[in-house]
């Protein structure tokens, strides 16, 4: 997996519009937290036992006034017709998505391939000067902690069964400097 | 899809200090018609012009504004249907008008939705003499910017 790999988003809708323009739009929430990023394209619709496949356009945008416990949208201009005694909590929408965030970085080691971004932490808190990444095992046994510093061009690696075991050795290398960014080039010709 | 209502007089914000819970910002300045009608025409080619329609009451756009707790929706195929209160502000308009220019850029498939509204709100912020935005509505874009945090 790399880091434009597709993944599928489930969206448990919890309401759904029909607004003047033909557009069908579901709102709910899904479980692959904000760095999901939704993908337009085919999408499997779920209405209680029934199934089909909708085409959604790009994830809607919204000026909120809140950001928090922010909902997702999603719109069709498919010709829907929900049945008219579904409740919202029956719906269910299956589709693309991908991950925000960067897999490889140059001259910097990679994380495992299984591994996936840490929505909980994002980041660990770091020195001055340093941007950083977390990454976890799907089963959350592991951590792999990620800190680079461009200024230096050096970077460090924390790995551990817990988030503060991998947090230490990640500090730890970064107080001894880090390791120099690496980057080797080979001619073709 | 309906006019815009006539300019009315700026709605208060609370004044200075932090925001608080369950409290929501919202600038000053209403959208104007014209700019409004600036966005429906495109440039002078016709290029990206946006579709605008107004939350009516009862309408199912409103209901969706209110359920999303937005004041303004930007959506469509190239996010370039743009769905507003009826008491747009013009900052508002101006974001939903740029996150169709982010999609249109390749931005969107790179960013989450926070990192794309952080990146509008930057942008207008460094770009806000130019795109005339007042003082009192830029403060009110770095405090939403602050509640990002």
């Amino acid at each position: 997996m790399n880091d434009r790999a597709e993944m599928t988003f489930r969206m448990a809708v919890v309401d759904v519009f029909k607004f003047s323009d033909g557009r069908t739009v579901f709102v709910g929430k899904i479980d692959s937290g904000e760095d999901a990023i939704l993908l337009p394209g085919k999408c499997e619709l779920s209405v209680g036992d029934l199934t089909t496949e909708i085409d959604i356009q790009p994830e809607m945008l919204s000026h909120v006034q809140q950001i928090d416990d922010r909902l997702r949208a999603v719109a069709t201009s498919n010709n829907l017709s929900l049945p008219n005694n579904v409740s919202s909590g029956q719906i269910t929408l299956r589709g693309r998505m991908r991950m925000r965030g960067h897999r490889d970085l140059v001259g910097i080691e990679s994380p495992p391939r299984e591994f996936v971004p840490d929505r909980m932490t994002l980041g660990p808190r770091l020195p001055e000067g340093w941007d950083g990444d977390s990454w976890t095992s799907p089963d959350e046994s592991s951590c792999y902690l990620r800190a680079w510093n461009k200024a230096t061009a050096t970077y460090a690696i924390g790995r551990g069964n817990r988030y503060d075991e991998a947090r230490a050795v990640l500090l730890d290398e970064i107080a001894r400097g880090g390791r120099p960014v690496e980057i080797s080039v080979r001619s073709a010709v | 899809m309906t006019q815009a209502p006539e300019r009315s007089q700026p709605h208060r914000v609370w004044p200075g200090g932090g925001m608080e819970e369950g409290e929501s910002l919202r600038c000053l300045e209403m959208a104007s018609r014209e700019l409004l009608d600036r966005l429906r025409q495109g440039n002078r080619r016709g290029g990206h012009r946006r579709r605008i329609v107004h939350a009516e009451p009862d309408s199912e756009e409103l209901r969706y504004l209110s359920a999303m707790r937005a004041n303004a929706n930007a959506g469509g195929p190239t996010l370039t249907h743009l769905v507003l209160r009826v008491d747009a502000r013009k900052v508002e308009v101006l974001e939903e008008f740029l996150h169709g220019t982010q999609f249109r850029c390749g931005l969107l498939g790179r960013m989450n939705l926070i990192e794309a509204e952080i990146h509008v709100k930057r942008f207008m912020m460094r770009h806000c003499k130019l795109l005339g935005i007042s003082p009192e509505d830029f403060d009110v874009i770095r405090r939403m910017l602050g509640t990002y945090r």
